[in-house]
């Protein structure tokens, strides 16, 4: 028999009830929801803390207070927490003047979101990125105006097939990761019936998401800027090709338009394989990260990738975990 | 044999008398496990059960009237008393030809059984 007591450093609260903590890949914010008798928080206030058992915790969340409810009925105060990517979804970039816009040439991709994510007053940021891609060129320039600061940069990072998220630090990252294993990627965590606290086990394989043509439009002036790539794929019918069209301004030349077409036919002409699986509580699992997991009765076995982390910490079920993952 | 406690400066003659004290876990059963992980959660307040005999309506209806408030329960082992929760109180009457516990009733003074659910503070 195992008994772990659960163990937490959150600031500044009395009678903690709940915490749920959603991290994915898909997510540009993690999001945080905490619930308790009481608390001396208030908007705006940073927060971070660590969850785990009293033989040891880990950090999960980095953010702000972005919400405080109470409930008569209850007499809980919920508290909901998002992480630094709020400040870039919050910020709305509206120019001084309609036709002087914010505005870069010749910038490198992680140059130019950088320069983005501070107008939201976002500096802690990092980029590992594989490709030096260039923006604004041809005499052009990368405009930006009456966007968010988030959509802005989730266009360059998806017109790349990149991601853009915050780390559980509140540092911004930008990388290249798909959500699957392009090679060279090693497992973190190796989860199997026989070894590992699996409570939950579901998995699925469908075509819904692939696409195997993908059409690039760029800008018309002064050239008509256009790119297509496309693959067969073993999973649909023979010459059937389902198409996905990427359409910006942000486009100004071919190159460009090819690396787009390129990049996003990789990331999206392929079988979507998704799995569900619940596991005891572990700080340590965390969105973009592999695992090895094998449990042959839903034919799981190999390196999957963590889409998403779904952490449940409450006063009746414990401390578990729901995750997402993808190949 | 009963003992005479007071609930509120109530009298009850307790014959029953049970303490619950709970540490509370989750229950997680991996797939294939041949063993349970039990995740501590928290131990609630003890919970008391005092059982026993009320003579008279108007000590009947003093001790219901504690219900939902912290009174004080002196008892045969708590001669000074302590703070209680007066959290359930369940009455039924004892239909008896006379009574002849307390005296300072007459004979002919209704009896009732009370149950008390009790968490001290």
């Amino acid at each position: 028999m195992t008994v772990r007591t659960l163990a937490h450093t959150i600031p500044s609260i009395t009678g903690l009830i709940r915490v749920s903590v959603n991290e994915a890949y898909s997510n540009q914010v993690s999001q945080a929801i905490i619930s308790v008798r009481d608390t001396t928080l208030s908007l705006g206030d940073a927060i971070t803390f660590e969850l785990g058992f009293t033989t040891g915790t880990s950090k999960v969340f980095t953010g702000f207070v972005r919400e405080i409810g109470k409930d008569l009925v209850t007499g809980i105060t919920t508290i909901v927490c998002e992480d630094v990517m709020s400040k870039a979804v919050d910020f709305f970039i509206a120019s001084d003047q309609p036709d002087n816009p914010f505005s870069r040439s010749d910038i490198k991709t992680e140059d130019l979101v950088e320069d983005l994510l501070a107008l939201a007053s976002i500096t802690s940021f990092s980029a590992t990125v594989p490709l030096e891609v260039i923006w604004g060129t041809n005499g052009s320039v990368a405009e930006f105006n009456l966007v968010t600061v988030a959509n802005a940069v989730r266009q360059l990072s998806d017109a790349l097939a990149w991601t853009v998220y915050a780390d559980r630090s509140g540092t911004v990252i930008l990388e290249d990761r798909p959500p699957f294993d392009d090679g060279g990627n090693s497992a973190s965590f190796t989860w199997s019936l026989a070894t590992s606290n699996i409570l939950a086990n579901t998995r699925s394989e469908s075509t819904d998401n692939l696409r195997n043509r993908i059409v690039v439009y760029g800008v018309s002036v002064p050239e008509v800027v256009t790119a297509t790539a496309q693959a067969v794929s073993p999973f649909l019918p023979p010459g059937f090709f389902k198409a996905a069209v990427l359409a910006s301004p942000l486009f100004t030349d071919n190159v460009l338009a090819q690396q787009v077409a390129d990049l996003n036919l990789t990331l999206f002409n392929r079988l979507t394989e998704s799995a569900a699986i619940t596991i005891e509580g572990d700080p340590d699992v965390t969105p973009r990260l592999f695992a090895d997991v094998t449990v042959p009765f839903t034919g799981m076995s190999g390196l999957w990738f963590i889409f998403s982390v779904e952490h449940t910490f409450d006063n009746s079920s414990g401390y578990t975990q729901s995750i997402t993952l993808t190949r | 044999m009963a003992s005479i406690w007071s609930l509120d400066g109530n009298d009850i003659y307790v014959d029953k008398f049970a303490e619950n004290a709970l540490a509370q876990f989750a229950e997680l059963n991996p797939i294939d496990s041949t063993d349970s992980i039990f995740h501590f959660l928290f131990e609630p307040t003890d919970t008391f059960q005092a059982s026993g005999t009320v003579i008279g309506e108007s000590v009947k209806d003093a001790i219901i009237a504690t219900k939902g408030s912290t009174v004080t329960l002196i008892s045969d082992l708590s001669p000074g008393g302590f703070s209680v929760l007066v959290v359930d109180v369940a009455v039924n009457r004892i239909l008896v030809f006379a009574q002849t516990v307390d005296t300072s009733f007459p004979e002919d003074a209704p009896v009732y059984r009370i149950d008390a659910t009790l968490r001290p503070q």
